[in-house]
Order: C-alpha cells, then structure tokens, then sequence
C-alpha cells in the first residue's frame, strides 16, 4: 500500500514538470532554427563568391612527422559560387595546381526545391562533364575530406536545430556568454550529409559565424570537425559578419585533414558571370598547363598556407573551437 | 690459493651460509620486478638496415601491424547481418590501439554507367530491400579491390582488417589488446556463423600465456621426474636434493638479478631453468659420487662435521678433484655465453647476459652449497647399495671398460667408423636450414593455428609484407611507364602464385579506368598518360591512398598478403621477388620489401646464426682451456670430441631429414654441448690426475672411466627423462626441444664414455703446467743431470712421454725382486732405500728432490735390489723405456740426448760402484 502511494506521488510530481520539460524543447528548437537562420540569411547577402583558395591534404598528426616530402598533397583552386533570384545557386570548383590535375572541375547546382545535380570534368579522359550520381552527396570529394554538402549553403529546411546550454558539456569550457551550441539533427528525407547522424555548431554570438562544426557518427562520436580561422570581418561597416580564411577539416575516422586556406576573395558579379558554369567555358579551362606554371610562379601562396597552419598547429592541440576561436592570426 | 679458499669455506661453513641466504634473499627481492616479454620485436636489432628502411615504410604508408577479423555467415547480406557488422565495425573502431579499419564499411567503389559515375563508400548506408543489397552484393564482388581481399568470392566471409598503430606492439599492449577484441567478439558470437580474428596481439598473449603455464607446469615435473630417477639410481634422497637446492637458488638468483637489473625474461631465457638444472644437475651429481666415493674408501661414517673426521675429509677431498673441473665448466660455458653480450639484436643480447649469469651463480652455489649440504647432511649419503639400477649401471660401467682394453686395432677401427660417419653427418649438416614461424612453435590441432588456416581458406593469409618501390623524380609514379613496372612485379607476384593477394596503385587505376568505361573489362588496363592517372585517384580519398602512393607520387607500395610459416621458403620467393625488381626497376627506380614478419624471420636467422657462432667461441674456448691444461692441443682436441659428435649427429640427422633448424632444435645444442663438455671435462680431469699416481695411462684411463662413467650414465639418463617431459609442452617447439635434448643426451654420453676414451687411449696427454707450475720444478728440470745440454723446448718434449706420479708416505715406488723398466726423477719429497737380507730390513740411505733412480733397469730389465718407499709425500717423474723408445725414434735430437745422459747417469753409477767395490777390496786387502 505504501509502495502503491508512493509511486502514486511520484507520479504525480512527474506530470508536474512534464510541461515546462516539453516547452524547453520547443523554447530550444525555436532559437535553434532562428540563430542559424539568421546565419545563413547573413550569406546571402554575398551571392556572388570569387575564391582562390590553397587546400593541404595532409594526415593527421603529421606535425609530428614533419613537413616531410610525400605526406602532405598541395592543389591550388578556384571557387565560384553564385545565387540567383529564383533561388538557383551554383557552385563551380576548378583545379589549377598540380599541372596533372589542371581543369578538373566540379560543377554543382541546386535549385529551390532543393534538388542536386553534379558533374565532373576530367580533361585527360573527355570533353565531356560527366555526371555524378547522387550517392556521392555524402561522400568526400577528390580526395580530400570535405563533401559536396559542404560546398553548399546551410540547407535549413532539411534540419532542425536544438540549441544546447553550453553549460551542460563542461569538457568545451567554452565562455557561455559568446558561444552557443546548436544541434543540427537531420529530417527524415534528403540528408546532405548522411553518413552522420548529426552536427554540432560552435557559434560565436558576438561574431555572428560559425566557429566550428563537429559531424557526429551513428555512435554519437565525433567523427570529424570543421573548424575556421583566421576570421576577417566583412562589410565596409564590419556589420556584414565574419568569414574564416582558413578552414581546417579533420578527419578522426580517417586519421586524415584537409587544410582549405582562402588566398583570396571577391564578392562581385563581375568575376562569377553566369556564363562560367557552362560545358564550354569548364572545357575551355583545362590543359594548357599555364594556370598551373602561374601559380607555381606565385608559390607563396603554398608557403603562406604551410605558415598560417604551423602557427595553427605548433605547441599544441589542433585547433579547437575555443576562446581563440577569433581569427588568432 | 684455491686450496686455501676451499677450506676456509669449510671452516667458516655456518657463516657462510647465513651469508648465502642473505644474498638469495636480497637478489630474490627483484623477482618482483621481473618481467615477461615474449614479443618477437626485440628480435630485431635497432641498428638494422633492414629495420631502418621498414620504419621509414611504415611512416609512409601506414602500419603493417594488422589483425585479421574474418566473420562468416550464409545469411551476411541481409539488413539484420550488415547492420550488426556495421555495429561490430563501430565497436572495433574503439578499441585502443587501432589506428584504422579497412572493411566494406571504408572501402570506396565506383560504378561508371554511360553518362556519368557513381563515386561511393560501399556501405555508407545500410540498403533495406533485397534488390538494393543483392546489386551491392554484386557490385561488390566485381570490384577486384573487395574480391578475394575484403570479401570471399562467395560473398559469405567478408575480412575485417584492424590496423593497428605500429608503436603498439609491446607485449603488454598485445595481452591488453587481445582481451578487449575478444571481449568484443565475444558479444557477436552466436550472432554470425563464425567469427575468428588473428593477429599479433592473439598469437604473442598465446604464447605468453603457453609459456607461463609451461613455466608452472612442466618444469616442476620435469625436477620430479629427475628427482625420482635420482633417488633410484644414487639411491640416496640427498643426492637428488642436492641439485635441486642448487638449481632452487640458481634460479632465484638469476632472476632475480634480472629483475633489478631490468632483463626481461624471453623466449629464449625462458630456457634458463632448463639449463641451470642440466648444467647444476650434473656437477652436483659428480661431486656427490666422488664425495660417495672417498666415503666408501674409508668404511667410515661419523656424523660429525668436525675437521679431521672422515666426513670433512671426504668432502676436502672430492672439492681437491672437483673444483678444477667444475671452474673449467662453468669458465668455459660462461664464456660462450657471454660471446653474445655485444650482439646488436635485444633478445640475444639480454639471453645472453642472464646465461652468463645464470651459468655463473650456477658454478657459485654448487661450488658452496654441495660441500657444506655433504658436510652437514652428507651422513645420509650411504654407500652405493647393489639395487638393480646400480647393478645395471655397474655393468655398463665394466662393459665401457673392457671396451677400453680392446686390441690397439679394434681401439682404430671403432675410430675409423667414428670418423666415416663424422664424414657423413657434415655432408649431411650442409644441407640444413633455417626456419622460424610462431605459429609452427604450436601443435597444429591449436585453435590458433586451425583459425589461421580456416581464414586463409576463406580469403587470404593473415600475414602481410610491403613491397616499397621509388621513383628517382617527383611524382615518377604517375609515369606510365613506371607504373606498368608496377603491373609486372604484381603479376610476376601473381605468377608465383605462393602469395595470396597483391593490390597496389595499379589495381585501383585499372579498376576506376574499366569504371570510366562504363565497366568494360576491355579497359581493366592502366591509362597511358599521366594526367589521367593523377585525375582518377581524385576519386579515392587520401586516407585510402595512403597506403599504395605518396602525396608526392614518388613512392609506391605494393601490399602483399600471404600464410607462408616457413620462414625459408618465405626468404626464398622473397628472394626472388627482390631480383624480379632488380630487373624490373633497370636502375630508375629503388625497391625495397620490408615486413614485420619478414624482419622477425631474418633476425631469427640470424639468431640462429649467432648462436651457431656462440657454440663456435663455446669450443674455442673448450679447446684453449683443454689445451692448456695438458699444454696440448691434442688434448683440447680431444676434448672437443664428445662435443662435437652430438653436434654434427643433430645437425646430420636434420639434414638428412629435411628438419629445419628452429629456435628449439637449436637450443638442444647449446644445453646437450653444456652437457657433453661438462662429462668431457670431468673425464679429461680425473684421467689427468689419476695418470700422476699411476704409471699405467690405460689403467688410469679404465680407473678414470670406471670413476666417471657412472655419475654421467646417471645424469645424462635421468636429465634425458626430464627432458622428455617436455613432450608434454604446449609448444611444439619445446616438445622437439624436449626430444631432441634426450636423445642427444643419450647420443653425448655415448661420446664421452666410448669416443673419448678410445681417443685418449691413442696418444699420450701430460699436464705440463703441473710439472711446470712450480719455480723450482723447471729450476730442477733445468739442473737436472738427465736433461744436462737440453734447450727447454727439448725438455718439454721430453717430458711429453713421461708421467707424474704422486706418492703419498709409505706408499713403495719399486719393489724389492720386481722388475720395473723406469727411470724416476724426484721432483718433491724424499724416498727411502731399504733391501731385505736374511729376512732383516736394511735402510740404505735416501734420495732427496732432484734424485734420479732406475736407470739400470731401464736400459734392461733387471730385478730390483731395493724396496723404494715414499717417505713424506712425493712428486716423480717417470720415464718408460717402452714409451720412450716407441715415441722418441722419432725425435732423434730429443731421443740422442737423453739417452747420452742416461749413459752418463749410468757411467758416473757405474764408476761409482766399481769405485766402491775397489775401496772395499783395498780395505778387505789392507784387513787381511
């Protein structure tokens, strides 16, 4: 009898709390999709992207090693991304450096339904851009550990998002008053990034960027993260937010990294005309090598980008999303 | 000096008991810090080229430490299956120590189709029809990368590879290791039809554990079995106590120290106690025979320790024979032990260091403890009843004897046969090899080995080898001509068809290039321009190339997989890989094939090697000491003899048989040469001193035989039947250790008391250094009117012939009315002249150190007109005529000498009787 009674109370006190339990949720979720909303709107603000950017493939933990020959990988490329009205958004990469790499292109575009396409272009195999099945959305692309969801925009509409008290994960010991957590949880169809079960963003308040990123595995692992430095504020006002120069990607799965450094940037029309993202403008960039000879000339852009993640990595821990998070350059 | 050290030891016998016991515990103490490492890494010495170059392999392509899980089920492609593999992928990911995993869960694919590719992980997602999974299914078995390397071809038995982090191959990282991956196979098990894993980890904590519980199980068994047949053969408990005590504080010593002084213990130490009993056992044996003996002579058996009892001069009596020998054994065993302290490869060194040690504090304690045990205790040590194994060991003991006594003939035939089949077993031994294969060291009806064949069966071996090849430019191996070099070393590798998977940068390329080509096997070919080989591995990610090319596209890797044991065969297609790229490189480019498991089978072989060369400086150091003991080399020949023999019959008979030489086979040499070396040495020494009290070599030598046939009949039996229980090991290995040590045990007692002998019957061996150890021996030998105008040289050639003969007081040199064809030269004491006459004894004076007696009797046998008798303890040198004139025709200048002073020894005694005669007539004359 006193048992019954007791568990009559308990009861009792549970549907107490069941209330506001559930309107926390709805309370975190809300401010969850608004902050990364706000985010993304803050992109589109830049619709047209002009990048050169250095990437380093390298393993991780090759600090150790060295920056000895042979462990490290060093492309040079270019980045076009543009968005249309009518919510079309297209991205184009192409490979500049090394030479045998020269005008391979990856080409995407999106439109507002939320449908992908890909293609390739190989010019030692064809004229031809080849088209990249959609099971490749996941995966990484040419080698290195980013994926093509990456490429493109936050798509907010396919997650919903849980902002988290950052107090209730004390191994971050990140300041509560700046940074908040938002966990990005996949909706059931069209996952961009699928082989994880979620993500979690590190945002810097103040900043209004992104700081890190970390990609969760169907184990609740961290699995890989997306970290971004050397943080520049745009705008003539510096009200435009902030965008990092540099963005580090590790693989923990893979042992592996890939260093994205961001040599320069235009945000005008004039330098991602539509015309770009044509089969015959991407053919037009392969082979002749000169991209790839000019870009040799410039070869401080690699030491730059071999100098930027020394100072990044050297006497410590790779970079973390942390007080440091501001470009620490 | 030694002398006076031994019977201090007696007198200040309790002292130095309490002073043992307090060492033993103090360097006992360290057992606790003992520690276990049965890895094979400390195999490989640091400064190896070979493992410089492996290193370096293994920073640019990734670990070769890999653990082999294969999961069988008839049902895998099923979403429940591949759901729990995913599961079990994710458990094994988080295991400490695994770097990666290579599985179909990692693997990428490409699927070409007329417009486009598909680029994808193969299971990134789980499909959930049937028709999804039976098109992965497929698609998976037609991708060379994933048949016959990830998946069986029936698509039932799917590998799971861990990689684990190279650093990661300590034993205790192994044990650790193998427990967790079990403990996590242990939560699938039942879940899929089988589930097996191998890997270094599995088969080092086996091999730990076997060897522990050999350890706790087979050697205290193997002491019991030696102690029983001990008690019944010496028929004495003390005589089987007492090697046990010694082995008892050898071993706690010698690990002891080790622990303190940080040698873990090995493979190859974990032998020790082996060694230390066999080694222990058989000189605690002979100075309990001898001390038997002196006690025997006597008839007397006071229990007191006192000196001047019979007990205590047994016991100073057995060390004066003893401890010579037992010095020799443990000088000689230790120094080749040590031989191998400066050897570059870990194992062997720290082996070598804890033998030396062991062999050491083995010679210490029984040199301590057997006398003080024999002098408190040594009561108990009743005469030799007549039992049946008494019976049986004294006839043997007579049978090798008589043999002894056969004709000069017989003695050179049974030679002759001896050295026809020395003849046949060295051809034989010419044909012997090398081989060394952890998974041979278990019987094969071991779970461990039955896995390791199942999941070859099923996929491939579980043993991998790179073959590392560098181009001399950057990027060289994106030339297509380079890389076709590579497709003729995969397929040569094919040819051979003894390994059981090679894949490389080339099999990638031409997997991607058919998929280009909508998956036209026409196109499985490498592309022929660099560009297209640089833009096709784009679509592999960098962790996945990792392992075949890199960054640079300077190096590649070519992974082989196999389940070749044998180390020998395994060199020898390794062999012929290595000149393949030889050829194929054509100088442009450098290869190396580097392995784990290939650098463990050289440094084996070499260990091997090296302790052939360890034996090699064992003999060499037996032969320098033999000699210079008899200042012969003859005699550290012969002394090499009973050692060699068991040598060559193992190595003969292994090669006759096609048994390759492993770590266990080997080791037999060592412990039955410890042996054999040990009875030779015992032999040679009795023979030595017995040949100083009599004249007679081949008496000496049967009394010799007769003295020491016995305890070694006795040890080599019963250590024989210890060995044997090692049959009953865990490890094959030990079991063939087991056996072969037995026989050879048995095969060594036969050369020490049938070979040695007869060759000692054969030639004349005298201990110079006994004769010469003394100043005023060679001062007397010098001065001596019988090698008057002899250089030094021709007096030790001399003196080869002769024999030194001790006396003790009263003892009679020549009798009265006998017949004797010496000539003696007193070299210590004083003899007496003395003649009965009418049944009255008259002295007639005495003859002092430097004396010569005998001459007239030697150049013709006359009878003696005096009893000679020792009046204090005598030292004399006596010469043959027989000998002299069998051995010196030969030598005319040392011949021609000695018998001119002879003559004049026998002038001056001639002109001295004739002198007294005359005096005597004068006075007779002058009386009358």
């Amino acid at each position: 009898m006193v048992l019954w009674r007791a568990l009559g109370a308990g009861l009792f006190v549970a549907l107490l709390f069941l209330p506001p339990a559930f309107a926390n949720e709805e309370a975190a979720l809300r401010s969850g999709r608004a902050l990364m909303e706000s985010l993304s709107a803050q992109s589109s603000h830049y619709p047209w992207v002009y990048e050169e950017q250095t990437l380093i493939l390298s393993a991780l933990g090759w600090r150790q090693e060295g920056l000895a020959d042979g462990v490290r990988m060093v492309r040079k490329q270019r980045f076009y991304s543009r968005s249309e009205i009518d919510g079309t958004f297209r991205a184009l990469l192409i490979i500049d450096y090394p030479a045998e790499l020269q005008g391979v292109a990856l080409l995407l575009q999106s439109d507002a339904a939320g449908g992908v396409q890909r293609w390739i272009y190989l010019p030692a195999l064809s004229d031809e851009l080849l088209v990249v099945n959609e099971r490749q959305r996941g995966s990484p692309f040419f080698g290195s550990d980013f994926t093509l969801a990456d490429l493109l925009p936050e798509a907010t509409d396919r997650f919903d998002y849980r902002l988290l008290s950052l107090t209730a994960d004390p191994e971050k010991a990140l300041p509560a008053d700046r940074f908040e957590r938002v966990e990005a949880l996949p909706r059931a169809a069209n996952n961009p990034h699928p082989n994880f079960r979620l993500r979690r963003h590190y945002i810097d308040v103040a900043q209004k960027v992104i700081a890190s990123t970390e990609y969760l595995n169907h184990q609740g692992e961290v699995a890989m993260r997306l970290s971004y430095h050397d943080l520049h504020a745009l705008g003539v006002q510096k009200d435009g937010g902030w965008r990092g120069d540099m963005l580090l990607m590790e693989n923990f799965a893979q042992g592996h990294q890939s260093l994205l450094k961001v040599d320069k940037r235009v945000f005008s029309e004039s330098y991602v005309p539509a015309s770009l993202f044509t089969h015959d403008w991407i053919v037009s960039q392969g082979g002749s090598g000169a991209r790839s000879e000019k870009w040799l000339a410039e070869s401080h852009y690699l030491q730059d980008a071999e100098a930027m993640l020394r100072r990044h990595l050297e006497g410590g821990a790779p970079p973390r999303v942390d007080a440091r998070g501001q470009g620490d350059d | 000096m030694i002398e006076k050290g031994l019977r201090a030891m007696l007198e200040w016998r309790l002292s130095l008991l309490l002073l043992i016991l307090l060492l033993t515990t103090l360097a006992g103490w360290g057992l606790s810090r003992l520690q276990i490492d049965v890895s094979l890494q400390s195999l490989i010495a640091r400064e190896d080229p070979a493992r410089i170059g492996y290193e370096e392999a293994v920073r640019q392509f990734g670990s070769d430490n890999i653990t082999v899980v294969n999961v069988r089920d008839a049902a895998l492609w099923t979403p429940q299956k591949l759901a729990l593999l995913a599961r079990l992928h994710e458990d094994l990911s988080q295991l400490r120590g695994v770097e990666r995993i290579e599985d179909l869960f990692t693997v990428s694919s490409i699927r070409g189709s007329a417009i486009g590719v598909e680029v994808f992980r193969l299971l990134a997602e789980i499909p959930q029809s049937d028709a999804e999974i039976s098109a992965l299914r497929r698609h998976a078995l037609d991708n060379p990368l994933i048949n016959g390397h990830l998946l069986s071809a029936d698509g039932t038995v799917t590998t799971l590879l861990l990689v684990l982090k190279n650093e990661a191959r300590s034993d205790n990282f192994n044990a650790t290791f193998n427990r967790s991956l079990n403990r996590v196979l242990g939560g699938y098990r039942g879940e899929f039809d089988k589930l097996l894993q191998i890997g270094t980890p599995r088969i080092d904590s086996e091999l730990k554990s076997s060897l522990i519980e050999d350890f706790i199980w087979l050697l205290p068994l193997s002491a019991l079995l030696i102690m029983v047949l001990m008690v019944f053969m010496l028929r004495s408990f003390l005589a089987a106590m007492l090697p046990m005590i010694t082995a008892l504080f050898t071993i706690i010593v010698t690990f002891g120290v080790m622990g303190w002084l940080g040698l873990p213990v090995n493979l190859l130490s974990a032998m020790l106690p082996s060694l230390i009993l066999v080694i222990g056992s058989t000189e605690a044996t002979y100075m309990f025979s001898s001390y038997r003996q002196e006690m025997a002579a006597s008839g007397d058996h006071p229990l007191t320790t006192a000196p001047g009892t019979q007990r205590y001069r047994a016991v100073r009596r057995m060390l004066n024979w003893m401890t010579i020998p037992l010095l020799l054994t443990v000088v000689t065993t230790a120094i080749g032990f040590a031989s191998n302290t400066i050897s570059g490869i870990t194992l062997i060194r720290d082996f070598s260091l804890a033998a030396t040690l062991a062999m050491l504090f083995s010679g210490l304690f029984t040199l301590l403890l057997v006398p003080l045990l024999l002098l408190y205790f040594g009561g108990a040590a009743a005469p030799p009843a007549s039992g049946r194994w008494q019976r049986l060991i004294g006839k043997m003991a007579q049978w090798l004897s008589q043999l002894q006594q056969t004709s000069r003939f017989t003695a050179r035939l049974l030679l002759f046969m001896v050295l026809l089949l020395s003849l046949f077993l060295i051809y034989h031994s010419s044909h012997i090899y090398v081989t060394n294969d952890p998974l041979s060291y278990f019987p094969k009806t071991r779970p461990l080995v039955q896995d390791a064949l199942t999941m070859q069966r099923d996929i491939a071996g579980t043993k991998f080898f790179y073959i590392t090849l560098k181009a001399k430019d950057d990027q060289g191996f994106l030339d297509p001509d380079n890389l076709a070099r590579v497709e003729q070393m995969s397929d040569f590798i094919k040819k051979q068809g003894v390994f059981d998977s090679a894949l490389s940068v080339v099999d990638l390329l031409r997997f991607v290039n058919r998929e280009f080509h909508h998956g036209d096997s026409a196109y499985q070919t490498l592309p022929d321009s660099r560009q297209l080989n640089a833009q096709y591995l784009l679509f592999f990610h960098r962790s996945e190339l990792l392992r075949y090319i890199s960054s640079d596209f300077s190096r590649v890797n070519i992974i082989v997989r196999h389940n070749i044991g044998d180390s020998y065969l395994l060199n020898r297609y390794v062999g012929e890989l290595e000149q393949v790229a030889a050829t194929l490189s054509g100088g442009e480019i450098e290869s190396r094939i580097v392995g784990n498991n290939l650098l463990v089978n050289s440094a084996a072989e070499k260990l091997l090697i090296e302790q052939v060369e360890s034996l090699l400086i064992l003999l060499l150091a037996l032969f320098v000491l033999m000699s210079l003991l008899f200042t012969s080399m003859k005699g550290g020949l012969i002394a090499l003899v009973p050692a060699l023999l068991p040598m060559l019959f193992m190595f003969g008979m292994l090669g006759y048989w096609q048994i390759p030489l492993n770590p266990g086979t080997a080791m037999v040499v060592v412990i039955v040469l410890g042996i054999a070396i040990d009875g030779s040495i015992h032999l040679m020494s009795r023979y030595n001193e017995l040949c100083r009290h009599n004249h007679d070599y081949r008496e000496a030598l049967v009394e010799a035989l007769e003295d020491e046939s016995k305890p070694l009949i006795i040890t080599s039996v019963t250590l024989a039947g210890g060995f044997l229980v090692l049959l009953l090991s865990n490890f094959t290995v030990v079991a063939q250790f087991g056996l072969m040590a037995a026989v050879m045990m048995l095969f060594s007692l036969v050369a020490n008391l049938v070979i040695t002998p007869l060759l000692l019957g054969q030639v004349r061996l005298v201990a110079l250094h006994e004769i010469y150890s003394q100043s005023e021996n060679a001062r007397l030998l010098a001065e001596s009117p019988l090698f008057a105008g002899m250089s030094p040289y021709q007096i030790r050639k001399a003196i080869y012939i002769t024999t030194l003969c001790e006396y003790q007081a009263g003892e009679r040199l020549l009798e009265q009315g006998g017949q004797s064809d010496h000539i003696y030269l007193i070299l210590a004491g004083r003899v007496g002249l003395s003649r009965q006459e009418a049944g009255v004894e008259k002295e007639f004076g005495s003859l002092a150190t430097g004396a010569v007696f005998g001459e007239v009797g030697y150049i013709q046998p006359v009878l003696q007109t005096f009893d000679v008798i020792a009046q204090n303890e005598v030292k004399v040198l006596q010469f043959s005529r027989a000998e002299m004139q069998d051995h010196l025709h030969q030598f005319p200048d040392i011949a021609a000498p000695l018998n001119f002073n002879i003559s004049i020894l026998l002038g001056s005694r001639l002109a001295n009787i004739l002198g007294r005669n005359r005096e005597q007539g004068r006075r007779e004359s002058d009386l009358v």
